[in-house]
This record gives C-alpha cells, structure tokens and sequence, in this order.
C-alpha cells in the first residue's frame, strides 16, 4: 500500500510539512510486508492554485495510488475531498518525513480527529 | 454617459459619492444609480429607498447522470476550480462550493453525461428615492463567485440603458474581477480616495487596474481636511491622474449619511457640474 506524506524538500530526511493544500512536495512511501519498499516525491499541484488547492492536492495523491495519508492540519475542503477519494488520514508526530513513515510502520500514529481540521486556523 | 465611481480602499466614500451624485444629478436628468457592490449593497440604505426584488440570478451547476457515464475523467481534466474529483473506477464526484458555472465539464464530456441543475447565486433589485432610479445586485451569502451576479445585473441596465442621461456605477471596494466586471463598460471613473497612508496604497492600485482597463479617471479627494492630502495628491501624479473634486471632511456629511438622507454640499453641486459638462 502507499501512504502520501506531505514534506518540504523531496526526500524522505526532509522536515515533513504542516500544512496540505500547498505543501510543495508529497513523499508517496510504498510500504510491502511491514517494509518501506519504495519512496517517490511527487511535485504538490495546489501549491499554485489560486483556490481549492487541497482539491487538487487531494486528487494528486489520489492518482499517485495512496490510499492512506500522514498529515498536520487539513482545511475542510481538502478533508472533505480526501473522504470523497477514500483516502485514510493519520495524525502526524513531528520530525522528518521519515520519522513519520517509521511510526506509521509500528502503528503509533492514530487516525485523524474530524473536529480538527475544520480549517487552518481553527482554536 | 455611463460613469463608475470606485475606489479600491474600503470606506472611502464610494457610496456616499455615488448616491450623493446621482440625487443632484437627477435634478435636471434621468439618472440611474447601480449598485454593483454585490457582495455588501448598501446605496439603498444611504437613500432610504424600499427595494422591490426584481428576479433571481440563477446559474447552472452541473448534476451527473449516473448510467450515462463512461468514467473517462474528461470533466476532472477541464475543470479549472478543481471542483472535480476522479477516481478510475467510481467516475466524478461533484465538489460544488468550488463550481463556479462556467459549464465546461457539460461540454466537455464526450457522451452527454452531465446534465444541468439550477442554483440561486443572488437576487436584484429595482427602487426609486430622491428622483433617482436604482438597481442593485446582491450576492447569495455563501456563493463563491460575486461577478456572475454583477453581470446579469449588468444585464438589466443594458436593457434600459437608453432610456437614462446617467448611469452610475458604484463599484465594491477592492481590485478584484468582480470589481473589474462592474467598471467594463463605463466611460469615465472617478476613483474616490482618501488622504491616508493605508487609502493611498490602495488609491494606487485601483489607478493602475484603470490603466489597464483603459479607462479615463478623474480622481475625488474625500475627507479633505484630515491626515496629510499630499499622500493621495502624489499617487494621484504618479498616475497622470487630476483630482476634479475635493469633498470635505464636515460632521454634516456624516450625520445625514448615517441617517439615510442625500449629502447637500456644495462640492457635490461642483462635481455633478463638471460631470454634466464632460457629457457634452
């Protein structure tokens, strides 16, 4: 299965990123048997959309084939857009994109809270 | 002769110019005021003037027929809002606070699966007061695109535009299309700025959208007698743009603003002379 992680630099010892929509890079981890297999970064399109960015970042990862995504806070578009997709969204840990994906492996990251990505800046 | 009056910062004393204009114009004229400030009309409120809604906007949204659809993905690849999501094997679904109706995924599909569904994206508007005729366009709270209903308020008025001596255009604040859309059309712009630091910025860029549109500007100095009028005099140069009126800053003004009743100033009569003589 891949698993899209959102991240600032395309490698997988990058910071990951907080936001969604206009993250400029998705690190898509290809996990085998309990093993990252794969790492591919993939360019985000919404970080140049004028509006519904989260859309198009959702559709991207969408077609990339991951079916589970690491992420900080999400606007209720993209939440919205993501449910649509059926992909599965994961709380993050902070750290690089690797950390995440290793934590992903164990099973220590918890699947996301809706009340929380009601919008960006949301108390 | 068709006129805008526009401003780019909020508050600067668009309305008021506006509304206070077309009243003294209407003296000796058929004038008609147009609100075209869809997302926050108020003119009618500085006019005490009872609105009577004329007709809806509608725009049509598109609705998938289901066992039409050959899940091609061929609306996803055309919709410029990203109001499409596609998935191979479940076809399009439709996100549409993105939509903005401008029908192409309906053209673009190539078996005629998307069909039309109607919404209401605002309503307008048809009023009298003080000798003056008025339409407004008012946005649906909740609707993504306010030039829409800019435009089919446009509609209107071009249906009844020769009937009129003056129309008058008062825009929304800002630069943006909706903006745009209301000053296409119009012969002159009078950009009403006020003599602050933050109203001069803006002055600027409302200045430069008239530039690019190519339409003549005549610029308004409100509020004249606070902060330091050099700030809008030099964006005013910068610009090649003159100032034809300077309206004071004077409590009377603002009290029969706030109580809905015409501004009787004496630079008003000046201006709505001048207008008079740029229609010859």
């Amino acid at each position: 299965m891949k698993v899209a992680i959102p991240s600032e630099k395309p490698e997988m010892g990058s910071r990951m990123s907080p936001v969604f929509g206009r993250c400029p890079y998705f690190m898509i981890v290809e996990i085998e048997a309990g093993k990252i297999v794969k790492s591919e970064a993939v360019s985000n399109p919404g970080i140049n959309e004028p509006g519904g960015a989260g859309m198009a970042a959702a559709q991207e990862i969408s077609k990339q084939g991951a079916i589970a995504l690491i992420a900080g806070t999400l606007g209720p578009k993209a939440f919205a857009a993501l449910n649509t997709l059926g992909i599965e969204i994961y709380e993050n840990i902070s750290g690089s994109v690797q950390e995440n994906a290793d934590a992903f492996l164990k099973g220590k990251l918890s699947k996301a809270n809706p009340e929380k990505h009601g919008g960006l800046f949301k108390g | 002769m068709k006129l805008a009056v526009t401003g780019g910062k909020g508050g600067t004393g668009k309305s008021m110019v506006a509304t206070a204009l077309a009243v003294e114009l209407a003296k000796n004229h058929k004038v008609l005021l147009a609100d075209l400030d869809v997302d926050c009309p108020d003119d009618h409120l500085l006019l005490s003037i009872e609105r009577e809604k004329e007709k809806d906007v509608m725009l049509e949204v598109p609705k998938l027929i289901p066992e039409k659809c050959i899940k091609c993905g061929r609306c996803a690849e055309v919709c410029r809002e990203n109001a499409i999501l596609f998935q191979k094997e479940k076809g399009p679904s439709f996100m549409l606070e993105q939509c903005t109706a401008c029908t192409a995924c309906m053209i673009a599909c190539p078996v005629g699966a998307i069909g039309k569904k109607s919404i209401c994206a605002g309503k307008i508007y048809l009023g009298s007061g003080y000798g003056v005729d008025f339409i407004s366009g008012e946005l649906e709270p909740g609707q993504k695109e306010s030039s829409p209903v800019v435009n089919a308020t446009k509609e209107v008025i071009a249906r009844k535009e020769k009937e009129y001596d003056f129309i008058i255009v008062d825009t929304a604040a800002g630069t943006h299309c909706s903006v745009i859309a209301a000053l296409r059309g119009c012969s002159v712009a009078l950009p009403v700025a006020e003599p602050t630091p933050m109203g001069s910025h803006d002055l600027g860029l409302i200045l430069e959208l008239l530039s690019e549109l190519k339409i003549p500007a005549e610029g308004v100095l409100n509020k004249e007698g606070i902060g330091d009028r050099k700030l809008a005099e030099d964006v005013f140069k910068k610009h090649h743009v003159g100032i034809c009126s300077e309206i004071p800053y004077k409590r009377e003004i603002a009290e029969r603003y706030s109580k809905g009743i015409p501004i009787n100033d004496e630079s008003i009569r000046k201006l709505a002379e001048k207008v008079q003589g740029w229609k010859k």
